[in-house]
């Protein structure tokens, strides 16, 4: 029990477990490489489709990116508190 | 004084800098856009600003229709803080958006935006009856999402430039040892600074606008088809 105490419940445990959910926090970052290369291969599609409205295309497609990409901005601002932990 | 002023964290330094910056150019360009008489033509500079001033503010025509000139000044205004603060690592000043308390007082300011306007521009007894549009019962789901909304606007600006400025450290550490530093300044910035910071600038500033219109338009009367 004072070995259990003395090795394995000390800080460097809890640093190291947290630093361990840090990396397992960013497996959240397939899914916006998913949604973003689908919407991306939509935009060229409708470029292919009508080659005069490149312009609102690309605008309307970065502003769907933008939006798209926050659920994996949430994962990276938790795996930054958890290394600073 | 001067004590107070060096203590500040490096962001904060930088927001003050280029608030002050804008403040005296707009300041200028207005005294000179006022002095022009209609007969003459602008200069290039003076041409260029009026262009894009019109055509932002066509735009916001779009959503408002008639109460644009009560909120197109607030949002040209956030749309040229954030871009010129997105931007300002070109010039050597640190990023302001990169603390956490800069990034998220714009959710505040964006979540007291949208309430205020609602309630005053809508009395708060038709505020409450949008708030329950379908029914009733969806107005605890209604008031989560008034409130998560503007938080995830200023998250998003905060995890990007965030992002940005960790990411960029790495990557010049990284080219560092096989390029020069010039190389790998010419990959960075173009890519981190103005690429992402000027889209999420304006992405920024769309969702503002769109949420803000949201906010405020009346419902319009179905037909009895």
């Amino acid at each position: 029990m004072n070995l259990l105490a003395e090795y394995v419940f000390n800080e460097s445990f809890v640093s190291g477990l947290a630093l361990l959910g840090a990396g397992i926090a960013m497996i959240a970052g397939i899914g916006p490489g998913i949604g973003q290369g689908f919407a991306a291969g939509k935009a060229v599609e409708a470029v292919g489709r009508q080659p005069e409205a490149l312009g609102k295309i690309t605008t309307t497609m970065l502003v769907g990116q933008a939006m798209a990409e926050t659920t994996g901005l949430y994962a990276l601002i938790i795996a930054f508190v958890l290394i600073g932990q | 004084m001067i004590d107070f002023y060096t203590n500040l964290s490096p962001n904060l330094k930088a927001s003050l800098i280029i608030t002050g910056f804008l403040i005296v150019m707009f300041i200028i360009i207005g005294r000179k856009i006022d002095k022009l008489k209609p007969t003459d033509t602008p200069g290039k500079f003076l041409f260029m600003i009026i262009m894009m001033i019109e055509m932002l503010n066509n735009q916001i025509k779009d959503f408002y229709g008639k109460q644009w000139k009560t909120f197109a000044p607030l949002l040209i205004a956030i749309l040229f803080y954030l871009a010129f603060a997105n931007t300002s690592s070109l010039v050597g000043l640190a990023n302001p958006l990169a603390n956490v308390g800069i990034a998220l007082s714009f959710s505040v300011f964006a979540f007291l935006t949208i309430q205020i306007s609602g309630l005053v521009v809508r009395k708060p007894w038709n505020r409450l009856k949008d708030l329950s549009a379908p029914t009733p019962l969806l107005l605890p789901l209604n008031l989560i999402s008034e409130i998560s909304t503007p938080l995830a606007m200023g998250l998003r600006l905060f995890g990007n430039l965030l992002s940005g400025s960790v990411m960029a450290v790495v990557v010049f550490n990284l080219l560092n040892a096989l390029f020069s530093g010039l190389a790998t300044t010419l990959v960075l910035h173009p890519i981190f600074n103005i690429g992402f910071g000027l889209i999420q600038a304006f992405v920024f500033y769309m969702l503002l606008t769109i949420f803000l219109s949201m906010a405020i338009e009346e419902p319009e009367i179905e037909e009895a088809s």
